[in-house]
């Protein structure tokens, strides 16, 4: 795909996200359905970009292991319903493999873990959320910050609670008369313990476990000469 | 693949656009007798579908939401001219009690109809829809849907082994037992993505990458996906034109509305009615089918 | 003209000095159905990939290998794909499709085939294979087996004209993979299809095969149609390349058939004429089989077993799930002190739960379960039931082998130096690998690092499951004397297998699971004797004569 073109795709999805937003002050009721829209557009360059990827089959059979292993992640801790793996997951997968990658494992998984599960107005809110962990994590893979174990530690607690602010949003967007802040406050107060179980458990995991992964991923990059710069970002 | 009689054997793409019409509407129509009639359209889907199952399992979560809305709304918003109540110096009003009310209603529509949706548009159908779309996306999703059983058993299996080692037991403690789920997520990741590997082999031989792939299975639009397509683009369009153009408008704020009765509102709520009727009564056809059958056998 | 031509190929991997391949040279004719066997290592694999260009492993070939009269290399993208099929070994690692019918279509999608014609060969594919009952069902819930015929119906979609298969069989129970090779030799037969398989099970294969290859360090040992390779091993006296043959065969080689003329068995059928025809009689002079038959029951009550009780159960219960039903239904189970019990039974019959059972991994709902007089229920005793499941990969949680065995000391709070661990590297021979990789090991290593790692907890009572499955004869054996070391030193052993060969050879006692109940639980001879499908082919072969015969090395030749 050429440079140009590409510039426009994300251009024209940034642009239509304005026009939506607009639409949305407009017209109160159609919140919920603009936003999933939103959601999708801003979801889009990530998978156009993927699509127009010539993949090896070792590289898209990497990218479906690292989202079902996100999605199945939950199953050995089973006993303890608050602690939550997949962002770890995610966000080794994208220190290993890179931004794109990171973005395609969070969102696949989501999508993934729904399709098995059921799907609901939340799946677009995961796959973005998930997806922009492993962007976030990605982009950042080769700074000082997330080179040491505390950067990385403070990025998953910071995700935790992230993560749980925007899966909050649908039930606001759609269901509140308006957006006031008692309204914000009393929706993320009721979240506050989940996401802090999140952010604690991401904190947990990546200061005792990052170094095993990288190892494990890393062995596997290196083997394989998996999604290799240039093409993975 | 073999297509059943009713709503379920329809073409996946017309089913997609009919639960997309139906969810827009959901999440649009904040009228009571609207928002009402949706509620009772959707019971009645699910009973069609699966007599019900998918729907009672859901039933605490979606009650759990819906109260939490209909108390909180309130609470937070003190628009409204009928002044019910004081909660620690705040008016309540009976404006944005019904609001609430309305709203949590409208909640339990959306994940009622994504419910449904769910069961109709299984993930099978949903892929084959974005292979021609997204083909490289939805074969990834494909693969990853066949490993995360596969990585559930196999993350049972080396459960077992730390039982057996002693290592995980019943009543250990937290932190411990955190430890030792990433020990068992370690052995999975390493054998699995090692073993990723030999699917590649597996993948090459049979000619993955080696050019544009097809698909063998291919959806044919069948009369009555013709009939249901043309109904659902015409009563669709007249109910989301006619919502913009404000009927069916219900204004809670600054007081409570008389419902709407005009002539365009009866319309609009008449091919609403037809709209929702459509699954059912596909369902219900089939079903009556079969019982003549089995009574003329 | 010859399908393939191997000319004098060698083959090193990449970073490698060793030739792995050492100067091959074979022609493989249009409708052969050729056997690779040999030990693990000795380059099957890596011959098998030379033969089809999407999955040749890096490395440096030398010599030619051509296919229909070109060089292979030359072969186009697509002939190759669609001429030339693969099939692996691991059921679940060559699935990627998540529906049966997904993944049946997965090769002729890939190609492009308009959807008319998929339809059209699914169509004849489906009743061929035997596949209606679980065309519509997701890859997860088959067995083994058929996740392995669905593999090579999806091969089979291109319609290739050559099947490679690497151990297609060495993941299945010995039915699935009965199954597998009948069909194997119907496509070979009818269509004519070129197969080229590597495989250790060679009971039901070699009769079925028009030309046999037993591979030993990379070259060609012995070659030719299978009575020819048969007496070549005869002629060079080897033992150890005897092991690859089929009982039969063996006994023939045994009582020195191999220097007569006349065909050589090669099934149970045939070695059992030929020793009617060479000893003269139809049946043993010392009594017929009815007779046994009827002292059954005595000699079964009367015959206490030796040693001392080690692990007793009784009335052991276990289900999955509520409603599911029991996969335990009132098992007893009596382990005596020092000796090797065998534990068979068909799938589903319950035999890996009574292991995990007694590990401990998962709770009966009723019984007892006693080791040494200590409820196993009540109290987990530390170490003292060892546990190795099927697969070694489950046990290894590190990057290095010495971390790994470092992590396992340091739970059971064991000094290095005070612990049994350089006595069992040295006599498991894995010294000098601790700072490999557990999975850069072969097959063989992993099976013993498993154990190795299960060992270091000094259990009374070792449950092994299926242990012998996917190995050559050879590492079998090698595995026997280990197995046999150790209740030297005092340990119990309870294994769950299908080999009824190994248990032949190398258990004291045997039992058949059914139903979730023991069927049966007596010595190996007697076992052996009375059943009539859980024996070995020596039995089958040899019982009318020498009704003790259950062994090679029972019958007088």
């Amino acid at each position: 795909m050429s440079e140009s073109l590409r510039k426009g795709l994300y251009v024209l999805s940034f642009g239509g996200i304005a026009a939506l937003l607009v639409l949305v002050l407009w017209r109160r009721e159609l919140y919920l359905p603009l936003s999933l829209l939103m959601i999708g557009l801003v979801m889009l360059p990530f998978f156009i970009r993927f699509e127009r990827r010539r993949l090896r089959a070792e590289e898209l059979l990497l990218v479906a292991m690292l989202g079902a292993i996100a999605a199945v992640s939950r199953v050995p801790f089973a006993a303890l319903p608050s602690v939550q793996p997949v962002s770890f997951v995610v966000i080794m997968a994208a220190l290993v493999f890179g931004a794109e990658t990171g973005f395609l494992v969070g969102s696949i998984a989501a999508v993934a873990s729904n399709l098995m599960l059921g799907q609901g107005p939340w799946t677009p809110w995961q796959m973005f959320s998930w997806g922009m962990i492993g962007f976030t994590a990605g982009l950042l893979r080769h700074t000082r910050f997330m080179a040491s174990r505390w950067g990385r530690a403070a990025f998953g607690f910071g995700w935790g609670f992230l993560f749980g602010w925007i899966m909050n949003l649908w039930s606001l967007l759609g269901f509140y008369d308006r957006l006031s802040w008692p309204a914000f406050a009393s929706v993320y107060a009721a979240s506050f313990y989940f996401d802090l179980a999140h952010a604690l458990s991401n904190v947990f995991f990546l200061t005792l476990f990052s170094g095993i992964w990288l190892n494990i991923l890393g062995r596997v990059k290196q083997k394989y000469g998996l999604l290799e710069n240039g093409r993975a970002g | 693949m073999s297509r059943g009689l009713g709503f379920n054997g329809l073409h996946p793409a017309v089913a997609m656009l009919y639960f997309l019409v139906l969810l827009v509407s959901c999440m649009m129509f904040t009228d009571p007798v609207m928002s009402g009639l949706t509620l009772l359209a959707l019971v009645a889907l699910h009973l069609s579908l699966d007599g019900g199952r998918t729907m009672r399992r859901g039933l605490k979560l979606y009650a759990v939401l819906a109260l939490f809305i209909f108390i909180t709304n309130p609470l937070f918003s003190s628009r409204g001219a009928t002044i019910l109540f004081y909660f620690r110096d705040r008016p309540v009003t009976q404006e944005s009690v019904v609001y609430g009310a309305l709203f949590a209603l409208s909640l339990v529509n959306v994940l009622l109809a994504f419910a449904a949706y769910s069961l109709v548009i299984t993930s099978d159908k949903f892929l084959l829809l974005a292979a021609p779309i997204a083909p490289q996306t939805a074969f990834a999703i494909t693969v990853t849907l066949r490993f995360i059983p596969l990585l559930t058993r196999r993350l049972k299996q080396i459960m077992t082994v730390q039982r057996a080692f002693g290592y995980i037991y019943p009543g250990m403690r937290k932190k411990l037992l955190m430890r030792e789920g990433m020990e068992t997520m370690h052995t999975l990741v390493a054998w699995s993505l090692e073993e990723s590997m030999q699917s590649a082999a597996s993948m090459r031989s049979r000619g993955y990458g080696s050019g544009k792939r097809s698909s063998a299975v291919r959806y044919r639009m069948e009369a009555r996906d013709w009939a249901c397509l043309w109904l659902i683009v015409l009563l669709g369009s007249q109910i989301v034109i006619g919502r913009l153009y404000g009927v069916h408008d219900y204004e809670v704020f600054p007081r409570l509305q008389p419902l709407d009765v005009s002539l365009s509102a009866w319309v609009h709520l008449g091919c609403y009615a037809v709209f929702l009727a459509i699954p059912p009564v596909m369902n219900g056809k089939e079903r009556l089918h079969w019982r003549i059958i089995r009574s003329r056998m | 003209m010859a399908h393939y031509q191997i000319q004098n190929v060698s083959f090193r991997y990449a970073g490698s000095d060793a030739p792995i391949l050492d100067g091959i040279s074979v022609d493989i004719d249009d409708g052969d159905f050729v056997l690779l066997c040999g030990p693990s290592g000795c380059g099957k694999t890596t011959l098998l990939r030379q033969l089809k260009n999407e999955v040749r492993p890096a490395g440096k070939r030398e010599g030619s290998i051509r296919y229909d009269g070109a060089s292979i290399e030359e072969l186009p993208a697509r002939r190759s794909v669609e001429e030339i099929g693969m099939v692996f070994q691991h059921p679940d690692s060559q699935i990627v499709m998540n529906t049966v019918w997904q993944e049946l279509v997965f090769a002729m999608e890939n190609l492009g085939y308009p959807s008319d014609q998929i339809q059209r060969r699914i169509g004849e594919l489906v009743p061929f294979f035997g596949m209606e009952e679980w065309l519509h069902r997701q890859v997860h819930e088959l067995s083994g087996g058929q996740k392995q015929l669905l593999s090579l119906a999806s091969v089979m979609s291109l319609r290739p004209k050559a099947l490679l298969l690497d151990e297609p069989t060495a993941q299945l129970d010995p039915i699935a993979a009965r199954e597998f090779i009948g069909l194997l030799a119907r496509i070979n037969e009818e269509m004519s299809i070129t197969v080229i398989i590597s495989e250790h099970r060679l009971e039901d294969l070699f009769p079925l095969v028009t030309k046999a290859l037993v591979l030993r360090d990379g070259r060609i040992a012995y070659a030719g149609s299978p009575g020819e390779a048969a007496r070549q091993i005869g002629r060079s006296g080897s033992r150890d390349d005897a092991a690859f043959l089929p009982s039969a065969t063996r006994l023939y080689l045994q009582g020195g058939g191999f220097g007569e003329e006349g065909a050589v068995p090669l099934t149970v059928r045939d070695g059992k004429r030929w020793l009617q025809a060479r000893t003269g009689k139809l049946n043993g002079a010392d009594g017929q089989r009815g007779e046994t038959f009827l002292a059954e029951g005595k000699a079964a009550s009367a015959a206490a077993p030796p040693g001392k009780p080690l692990l007793t159960g009784k009335g052991l219960y276990f289900a999955y799930e509520k409603d599911a039903p029991m996969v335990l239904g009132g098992l007893d189970l009596d382990i005596r002190e020092g000796e090797l019990f065998a534990l068979f039974g068909s799938n589903g019959s319950g035999k890996s739960t009574l292991l995990q059972v007694i590990a401990g991994a998962i709770k009966p709902l009723r019984g007892s379960l006693f080791l040494e007089g200590v409820s196993l229920l009540k109290k987990r005793l530390a170490g003292s039931v060892g546990y190795v499941a099927q697969n070694p990969l489950l046990y290894f949680t590190r990057d290095t082998v010495g971390a790994q065995l470092d992590d396992r000391l340091e739970r059971l709070g064991l000094e290095k130096r005070e612990s049994r661990l350089q006595e069992l590297l040295e006599r498991f021979g894995l010294e000098g690998l601790e700072s490999r990789h557990p999975f850069d090991l072969s097959g063989g290593q992993q099976q013993k690092l498993a154990l190795l790692i299960v060992l270091l907890g000094n259990p009374r009572l070792l449950l092994l499951d299926e242990p012998t499955k996917g190995l050559d004869p050879l590492f079998k054996g090698k595995l026997a004397e280990l197995l046999a070391d150790l209740r030297r030193r005092g340990t119990t052993i309870l294994m769950v297998s299908h080999d009824v060969e190994f248990a032949a050879s190398h258990a004291d006692r045997c039992g058949l699971l059914f139903d979730g109940r023991m069927a049966a639980a007596e010595d190996t001879r007697s076992f052996m004797r009375e059943n009539y499908f859980y024996t070995t082919a020596v039995q089958r072969a040899a019982g009318s004569l020498y009704p003790e015969a259950v062994v090679l090395e029972d019958v007088p030749l």
